[in-house]
């Protein structure tokens, strides 16, 4: 079948004409629902070619809601059935002939014909329409989930949107706060900041994480981070202002109490930092006030021996001999003490040291200061270390100075310096063939004022372990021992680098348990 | 120098230390020409010729100053400054004779001009050794600064 408008070819042909100017795709169906005429907008958004379309019903491409409304029913006249459609735009769904569906919204125009009512129908793809109300809404939804205060207000600060994070963080429903001032979010006095906002706003400024109190609904106060952005119309004129605002009130409360404890902690430092002071004031006082009564002893039982001496018994002589011994004793221990405070208290300075010229120095002393003695020294090669090399040289001199010590015994003495690898890290050690000690009173080793050894046997003040203690842990190393009785002693040390200073030291070391 | 000008100060505030450092110089026949200022103050009276020093002169100073650093009302570091610092007694050879043996008093007595430190013994001998040498170097040995040290204008004038 074909019904095609012949009323004129002129006139067909400026019907045609018109058709094919229109924007829209153009579809001319008859009562019956059947195209009798397409243009080739209709063609290029349905996939048809003309004669595909023209003489088939017009639910292939539009299957519902457009083909019903061109029927005349029980209850109305076909007239009455057309009325209704003209000039009104309709949502429908277009189907391609791939099958496919897009939106489309159609306007329907009927006019008489020589073949009775024909009606057209000018559709237009609506799917990038469709798409941008969906990306509105999407937009929308983001903006109405947010946690954060998400609102608009005119340039005079009259609400317009409010979201729920705004509801949530200031307490009015968006009934209560859109058509009132922004003013009403402001705190006693905090008026004149919002209106300092708007007029930077209206100049086309943006303000950034702007911190500031406001007021909720309740009337607690709280802290907000305002971002500020002016909006502007069409034609580039700011006409408003769109604000996000976080409840940054725990976050202040937080900074706050931060802040507190820095403080407190600033002060407790300074607490510190006095008793350091009296500290050094205290081992100042013990060097100069100890000593000088020492001194006094000393020298006028020396002097006692040497003016007076015919006036003395033997027995009396001997007794003025061991007060000069107990003298020079606790000379030696206030020495050794003020020696290991002041390792406490002295700032490490750090250079690259070669410990074999550390030790061969030490090794001239011990050797020049005990003459008599039959030392073999083994001195490998050492490796050069960072550390405070006055301190370090401490260390070889009270762990050789011990190896010399405790191996008096021996007709031959020897003492060795190396180093071991443990774990890939390098060991020194301090090995002596002396008396050594017992591993069951290890722990007591490194101490202050302990001794494994009888005074009348090994003289010592107990202070010297106790300070190579300090200097090794200073340096961020660890101490520790190993001996046999009558079976030598070797110290072990590490220097920092690598090694952990908290790390549980092994089960022989001394140190604090 | 008249024979009645001490050729030693000895600046020390306590007695005990007094008598164990003239023993010491007496040894050496070095103890008769020495005057004991107990602090501070009279030290530098002594020193700067006023108060109970009045009548000395600065063309006679003495020798050697031997100075203890802790001392009543102004401490030996403070007397070190003033000799050092006036071109009158600059030139007076200062030694600190003390028992501390802090890096602070050492850095500080240095600093200031000193001409020796000497940490006191605890043991005896060591002291009056000590004690001796310091005499004999001083009073015998070095060559003392001529008069024209202590004048101001000996500074400026070529």
């Amino acid at each position: 079948m074909s019904h095609i408008v012949t009323e004129s070819k002129e006139s067909d042909a400026k019907y045609r004409g018109l058709l094919e100017a229109a924007p829209d795709a153009m579809v001319v169906v008859n009562q019956a629902g059947e195209i009798v005429l397409v243009n080739v907008q209709a063609e290029r958004q349905f996939g048809y070619g003309r004669d595909e379309l023209v003489g088939t019903n017009v639910k292939n491409i539009i299957p519902e809601g457009f083909a019903e409304r061109l029927i005349a029913d029980a209850l109305r006249s076909t007239e009455d059935a057309l009325a209704q459609q003209i000039g009104t735009g309709i949502d429908l769904t277009g189907r391609r002939k791939n099958g496919s569906d897009f939106p489309i919204e159609i306007m329907l125009s009927p006019f008489e014909s020589a073949e009775g009512i024909l009606v057209t129908a000018a559709i237009r793809d609506i799917s990038v329409r469709k798409g941008a109300e969906e990306t509105l809404a999407r937009l929308a939804a983001i903006v109405e989930s947010s946690n954060d205060a998400i609102l608009s207000k005119s340039l005079d600060g009259i609400i317009q949107s409010w979201n729920q994070g705004a509801e949530r963080i200031y307490g009015y429903s968006a009934k209560e706060a859109v058509g009132q001032s922004i003013a009403i979010l402001a705190p006693p006095g905090g008026e004149d900041g919002i209106r300092d906002i708007l007029e930077r706003i209206g100049k086309g400024e943006r303000v950034e994480y702007h911190e500031t109190p406001r007021m909720r609904k309740d009337g607690r106060r709280i802290e907000v981070s305002l971002t500020i952005s002016p909006v502007k119309d069409s034609t580039g004129k700011v006409v408003g202002a769109s604000t996000i605002g976080r409840d940054i009130t725990d976050q202040k409360r937080a900074e706050a109490e931060i802040k507190a404890l820095n403080n407190t902690l600033r002060e407790r430092m300074a607490d510190v930092d006095t008793t350091n002071k009296e500290l050094e004031a205290f081992t100042y006082s013990v060097s100069h006030d100890l000593r000088a009564p020492l001194r006094h002893v000393d020298g006028f039982s020396k002097l006692l021996l040497e003016e007076h001496q015919a006036e003395l018994s033997p027995e009396a002589q001997g007794y003025v001999a061991i007060i000069r011994d107990s003298v020079l004793q606790m000379g030696m221990l206030i020495d050794d003490l003020l020696n290991l405070t002041r390792v406490g208290r002295t700032q490490l300075s750090m250079q690259v040291t070669g410990l074999n010229s550390l030790v061969e120095e030490v090794r001239a002393d011990l050797t020049r200061a005990n003459p008599d003695r039959m030392i073999e020294w083994k001195v490998e090669t050492l490796p050069f270390v960072d550390c405070d090399p006055a301190l370090m040289k401490q260390v070889f001199v009270n762990l050789l100075s011990n190896a010399v010590k405790f191996t008096r015994p021996r007709k031959s003495a020897v003492i060795e310096v190396g180093t071991v690898l443990q774990d890939g890290h390098p060991l020194v050690f301090v090995r002596d063939n002396g008396v050594g000690f017992s591993m069951k009173y290890v722990n007591k080793l490194f101490g202050v004022f302990q001794r494994l050894h009888r005074a009348e046997d090994f003289e010592g003040t107990g202070v010297g372990l106790a300070t190579v203690q300090r200097i090794i842990r200073k340096h961020g190393g660890r101490v520790w021992a190993e001996a046999g009785l009558d079976k030598g002693a070797t110290f072990y040390f590490t220097l920092g680098s690598g090694d952990d200073p908290q790390k549980e030291e092994p089960t022989h070391s001394g140190g604090t348990k | 120098m008249t024979q009645n000008d001490p050729q030693i100060l000895l600046v020390e505030d306590n007695a005990k230390d007094v008598t164990l450092t003239l023993h010491a110089l007496r040894g050496e026949n070095l103890g008769n020409s020495i005057q004991v200022a107990r602090d501070g103050e009279e030290a530098l009276d002594f020193l700067f010729c006023r108060g109970e020093f009045a009548g000395r002169s600065f063309d006679h100073p003495p020798r050697l100053v031997l100075l203890d650093l802790k001392l009543p009302k102004v401490d030996g570091l403070e007397v070190l400054s003033a000799v050092k610092g006036d071109p009158r007694t600059k030139a007076i050879p200062v030694v600190i004779l003390t028992s501390s043996r802090e890096e602070s008093d050492l850095v500080e007595s240095y600093k200031l001009g000193v001409n020796a430190y000497i940490q006191k013994p605890v043991e005896f001998d060591s002291f009056r050794q000590a004690v001796k040498q310091l005499g004999l170097f001083w009073l015998v040995i070095n060559q003392p600064p001529p008069a024209s040290s202590f004048r101001p204008e000996g500074i400026v004038e070529p």
